[in-house]
């Protein structure tokens, strides 16, 4: 797969060299060129010439023929991106962040934290913050944050009811956006809702990452060693970890469900045994199955949960049910369909956090009885047929009495 | 001179059965090929819009077998109900189009655009058998020849109309007929006749409580005219039970059959008969001073027993909603209730009540001699006379409530102007024939002359063998009219010979007027196929608009098989049978709430509209648009049936809203703000100013309104068009998706982009942003 890497200036190819060769390493072909290169193109007449791209950006704009429209045009087509940028963001960067869910704070300002800075980077402004609070998810972070993370850089926000972007890395609630160096009372961006790196899973499943720092992922970062406000040892940084976390996320390595195989046949019903009929009939009894896996670092295995769902919905879920799985990434589940008939669909929506959505549906109605399906001579009825008998036996005794 | 022995008024009668023949066969081959003119005009093509739904079912019936057909459950239509449609609908005219898989030659459109047209030859010939039964041969000839050609009926029977009606009126007439027939005879046989055929009627049309209900009228009027005899009973009494089991076998009206309010008249009179019956009985058994002790006692317990089982009834009827009337049946007998209550039942232009010109236009001269018939009826009053004024009475009375039912009326009208036309006819040319045979005896000659010309043309059959069959009439009516000692004049005296020849001139002169007028009505008004236009061009030629076909043919090649297709409930047969695609409602309007929730989307601002189709799962919406070319029936002159329909279950839509300051509904600057803001608007009038649909007219000029739009700049956030049709007739649009990103989210913490990077972006980003 092709990555294209646009560079702020060359100086970073040098700093971020175990970055750029880590990417390298995981079988990528990577193309580095600088951010503002007039002959850059990502696609040529209809075919995109790359697969994913990293934008380490800063003050520059992308040159060439890529603008924002055309980043995001690559990104809705379901590649990925992974941004990173720093305090000097152009406002072109900002943009096209925004574009993709994910607010950047104004250039100029930093993240600057008082109480959780490294003393050895960051006893100037404080702004060279030790972040620890990352999110709790084995598919971006599987094994959670051994150490803090170095960061220095600009704030991120994410909208509080956005559906794709969520915060991988957050300030401390101590942490604040604002000028180094400035005293200032009040802060729009503070605490937990500050963002340090944001991650965005986009309906069609593309993801892109935004980081609000450069030096998160260089090689001196890499290299520090944390050390806290009071001259304390931390031990080693998590940035390495972290940085090959994020960039494995963003590029499909981690998190990824495929789901296949939605099946769906009646156990007992008028068509028993039928795979995927046309339609059900009311109260048949039914299975519904589809296969899981997840994806990482190149090989699928079975996925294991007990939280994923499917629903039987003619506007409103008629049924939820949980499906079980056999732990070889079969989930099914058996479900009566209701004793309503309409076109019906299965829906199953799994959205988890980190987690590639699996959005499933299968459109099967379900029809009410035919004319001769219904239950027959049933005890309720024999008054009716007595009935019946007996007005045909009173008109033979009758006629008979009548005519002879 | 006439020969009066037995052998010559054997060969006579002989003659006259071989001409009726002949004239009959000339009748039903006009009243054929007089609805054809749609195909010559047009193209064999079904018509409108609930053709295409029995077109359909047809073809359903000829692939699946008729088990499936009668357990037809629709996905296609009303999504994401279904439509159980082989328990809600009417198989009448749906089985006519079935043919033997594999389908021969005549594919199902060709069988279902014909259907029409020779159920009219059947209908001619039924209504000829029950004027025959009625009055006699002449009379039968007569009302042949005018129900062949009279506009009302063609309006509805046209080649391609495969609607119900084009059945059904057929069934009508043929179930009066088998009825009278049983009347007349009192043969069992009869009356089994009488009962497929109810059944043929109850599985085609809802009409069927026209004659559940006209029936019990005849038979109570019999009974109250003191007309009571066995072959009343024999008639009426197995009609009722068995077509009773009949209507309920249908699974359309099921136990409805019993318990709906339309269907109670025929078991009372039932009930009633049976008393009747039973107080001749005992009259006939007991002395008179005992019958009126009996009386006495009977009175008082069956009024006794009549107010306890009235009180029961009542308290039933009472306890459901519409007093136990399905809200069509309502509004016939209130015609302003429907306008009140459904507004889904008066936004159809067919359930508005006719305008005096259409009584001329759609019956002509049966308007004028109809009342003369009824006024016939009475000279003399038989059972079947009583049964055709009954019919005629209460036809007009139902086709004053709405326009739908001048359908009904249409027999009726031609019936009793036929029974008019052969009386007057005859009474002409046997005055005629009296002043010959007492002058000369040339009139041999002549004779012949009128006979060989009667089987040439239909016309001219009318009248040499309404003479003949009148003749017999006229000497019934004579003898009867005596016995009765008639109110009008119980001597018959001839005519002087020139003003019967004079009067026989008219009456040519009327009938021929009238076929004149029928076959133009016929080739200029009532062929068109509503489904391809027509329009003269300045040079003369013909210009087609076929923008419904064009738009069905693009959303069935470029849309998914599974996509679900909204649009105001007119379109939804057509879509489902020309573009086979999923539709949200049709023209079968069972459920309002589902027509109301469409309704409001298209009320509604864009926003609204596009959560309403999202959860409706809609991917596509179409409208229809006449601001092009001036094509009048388009949706923004169906809105307010919209607005009205939606907001009867939705209350937040208010029509005053969407009305102009002075009350009117205006599309111009004056227009109502909730109108400007409305989907269908937008979706009406989107890059319509662009487009400069007239030569001279200023922009945004709207043809079929005149009057240039009140908004004409504005752009489309939730819906992307993907096809607009040659004549902008039909406008298809696509819902969009769900953002791919969330970018528009509200976010407190955010730092606007400022300007001026803005400025270098260029092009759309995608979907909805």
């Amino acid at each position: 797969q092709r990555v294209l890497v646009l560079l702020n200036d060359a100086g970073l190819e040098q700093s971020h060299s175990s970055f750029l060769k880590g990417l390298g390493a995981r079988g990528y072909q990577v193309d580095i060129k600088p951010i503002t290169d007039k002959s850059l193109q990502l696609k040529s007449w209809d075919e995109w010439l790359y697969d994913k791209l990293v934008i380490l950006g800063s003050n520059k704009e992308l040159g060439g023929a890529a603008d924002v429209a055309q980043v995001v045009e690559f990104v809705d087509e379901g590649h990925d991106l992974l941004l990173a940028v720093d305090s000097q963001v152009s406002e072109e960067l900002r943009e096209l962040a925004q574009e993709l869910g994910v607010d950047i704070d104004v250039k100029g300002h930093a993240v600057i934290d008082h109480f959780a800075y490294d003393s050895q980077l960051g006893a100037a402004d404080h702004a060279a913050v030790l972040a620890d609070s990352a999110v709790q998810s084995p598919a971006v972070l599987p094994g959670g944050l051994p150490w803090p993370v170095l960061f220095r850089g600009i704030a991120l926000s994410v909208p509080a009811d956005s559906e794709t972007a969520f915060l991988a890395l957050s300030g401390s609630p101590t942490a604040y956006s604002g000028k180094p160096g400035v005293a200032q009372t009040d802060a729009k961006l503070a605490g937990g809702s500050l963002g340090l790196v944001a991650l965005a899973q986009l309906r069609n499943n593309a993801r892109v990452a935004v980081a609000g720092s450069l030096d998160m992922c260089s090689d001196a970062a890499y290299a520090a060693a944390a050390t806290s406000r009071t001259g304390q040892s931390l031990g080693a940084v998590a940035n390495r970890a972290f940085c090959d976390a994020i960039s494995k996320w963003a590029f499909q390595e981690r998190g990824v469900l495929r789901a296949s195989g939605l099946s769906h046949r009646v156990v007992e019903g008028a068509e028993a045994g039928a795979v995927a009929p046309e339609r059900y009939r009311v109260n048949d009894l039914v299975e519904f199955s589809v296969q899981i896996h997840e994806c990482a670092d190149g090989a699928c295995t079975p996925y294991k949960a007990d939280d994923v769902q499917v629903e039987l919905q003619m506007l409103d879920p008629y049924v939820r049910a949980t499906l079980a799985h056999d732990d070889a990434g079969r989930f099914a589940v058996r479900v009566t369909v209701p004793d309503t008939y309409g076109v019906f669909k299965w829906v199953l929506e799994y959205r988890r956090l980190g987690y590639s959505f699996i959005e499933l549906t299968e459109t099967v109605p379900i029809r009410p009885f035919k004319h001769h399906e219904y239950e027959r001579f049933i005890v309720q009825a024999y008054p009716y047929y007595a009935s019946v008998a007996s007005m045909m036996a009173g008109f033979m005794a009758v006629g008979f009495f009548f005519l002879y | 001179m006439l020969d009066f022995t037995p052998a010559g008024t054997a060969r006579r009668q002989a003659y006259g059965n071989v001409v009726v023949g002949l004239a009959m066969l000339c009748i039903c081959v006009l009243a054929s090929s007089v609805r054809l003119f749609s195909v010559i005009k047009y193209e064999s093509v079904i018509h409108e819009f609930d053709p295409y739904f029995n077109y359909r079912v047809s073809r359903f019936l000829t692939e699946k077998g008729f088990y499936e057909t009668w357990d037809f459950f629709d996905s296609f239509t009303w999504y994401p109900l279904g439509r159980v449609v082989g328990g809600t609908m009417y198989p009448g005219a749906a089985w006519v189009g079935w043919h033997p898989p594999p389908p021969p030659p005549p594919s199902p459109p060709q069988v279902c655009v014909f259907t029409a047209p020779l159920f009219s030859a059947f209908c001619a010939l039924s209504t000829y058998l029950f004027m025959k039964e009625v009055r006699g041969q002449g009379a039968g000839l007569a009302s042949a020849a005018i129900i062949a050609v009279v506009p009302s009926y063609i309006s509805r029977s046209v080649a391609g109309s495969y609607d119900l009606e084009a059945v059904a009126i057929f069934a009508l007439v043929f179930v009066f007929y088998l009825y009278v027939k049983t009347l007349n005879t009192g043969s069992l046989k009869w009356a089994t006749a009488l009962f497929f055929g109810y059944l043929y009627m109850v599985a085609s049309w809802g009409g069927y409580s026209f004659i559940a209900n006209l029936l019990p009228i005849h038979c109570l009027a019999c009974i109250v005219f003191q007309r009571v005899s066995a072959r009343l009973y024999i008639a009426y009494a197995p009609w009722v039970i068995l077509g009773a089991l009949a209507a309920a076998n249908i699974p359309v009206i099921g136990f409805n059959a019993v318990l709906m309010s339309e269907h109670m008249a025929s078991f009372f009179v039932f009930g009633l008969l049976h008393a009747a019956l039973a107080i001749q009985y005992i009259q006939q058994m007991l002395p008179p001073r005992a019958y009126s002790a009996a009386k006495k006692l009977v009175l008082t317990f069956g009024t006794t027993a009549l107010a306890v089982v009235m009180a029961l009834v009542v308290s039933y009827v009472a306890a459901s909603p519409t007093f136990g009337w399905t809200g069509r049946s309502l509004s016939l007998l209130d015609p302003t209730y429907a306008s009140k209550y459904i507004p889904i039942i008066a936004s159809v232009s067919e359930h508005q009540p006719p305008s005096w010109s259409s009584y001329f236009t759609d019956l002509h001269i049966s308007s004028l001699l109809a009342p003369a018939g009824l006024l016939l009826c009475f000279r003399p009053l038989t059972d079947a006379s009583l049964f055709l004024l009954l019919y005629g009475v209460t036809a007009v009375y139902f086709s004053g409530v709405m326009v739908r039912l001048m359908l009904v009326l249409a027999p009726a009208a031609c019936c009793l102007a036929g029974l008019a036309l052969s009386e007057v006819t005859s009474y002409l040319a046997t005055s005629l024939a009296a002043a010959q045979l007492d002058g000369d005896s040339a009139q041999k000659q002549g004779k012949k002359a009128e006979d060989g010309a009667g089987g040439q043309v239909a016309d001219f059959g009318l009248r040499s063998t309404a003479d003949k069959g009148g003749k017999k009439g006229a000497k019934h009516a004579k003898k009867s009219a005596s016995a009765d000692s008639g109110w009008i004049s119980d001597t018959w005296r001839p005519l002087p010979k020139d003003v019967a020849i004079v009067g026989l001139i008219l009456v040519f002169a009327g009938t021929s007027l009238f076929y004149k007028h029928s076959v133009y009505v016929a080739g200029e008004m009532y062929s068109a196929p509503s489904i391809v236009l027509q329009s003269r061009r300045a040079d003369g030629g013909i210009k087609v608009f076929d923008d419904f076909r064009e738009a069905y043919a693009w959303l069935s090649y470029n849309t998914d098989p599974d996509a679900k297709v909204a649009s105001w409930w007119d379109y939804g047969y057509q879509t489902t049978a020309m573009a086979n695609r999923t539709v949200i409602v049709d023209n079968n309007t069972w459920n309002n709430t589902h027509i109301a929730t469409v309704g409001r989307a298209m009320s509604s601002p864009e926003r609204k509209a596009w959560q309403i189709f999202r959860s409706l799962d809609v991917e596509y919406v179409f409208v229809v648009f006449g601001g092009f070319i001036g094509y009048p029936s388009d949706d923004i002159n169906k809105f307010l049936w919209m607005v009205r329909i939606g907001g009867g279950v939705f209350p937040e839509i208010k029509e005053p809203n969407y009305l102009g300051s002075d009350g009117n509904y205006r599309v111009d600057d004056q227009a109502g703000k909730a109108l400007l803001d409305s989907t269908m608007w937008k979706l009406s009038y989107y890059r319509f100013a662009d487009c400069g649909p007239m030569f001279g007219a200023p922009r945004g000029y709207d043809r079929v309104r005149n009057t240039v739009i009140g908004k004409t700049d504005f752009e489309l956030k939730y819906f992307e068009e993907v096809f607009t049709s040659e004549h902008w007739m039909m406008r298809i649009y696509r819902v969009l998706d769900k953002p791919n990103r969330d970018t528009k989210l509200r976010n407190p913490r955010r730092t606007k982009v400022t300007k001026k990077a803005r400025s270098k972006r260029r092009g759309a980003s995608g979907a909805l942003s």
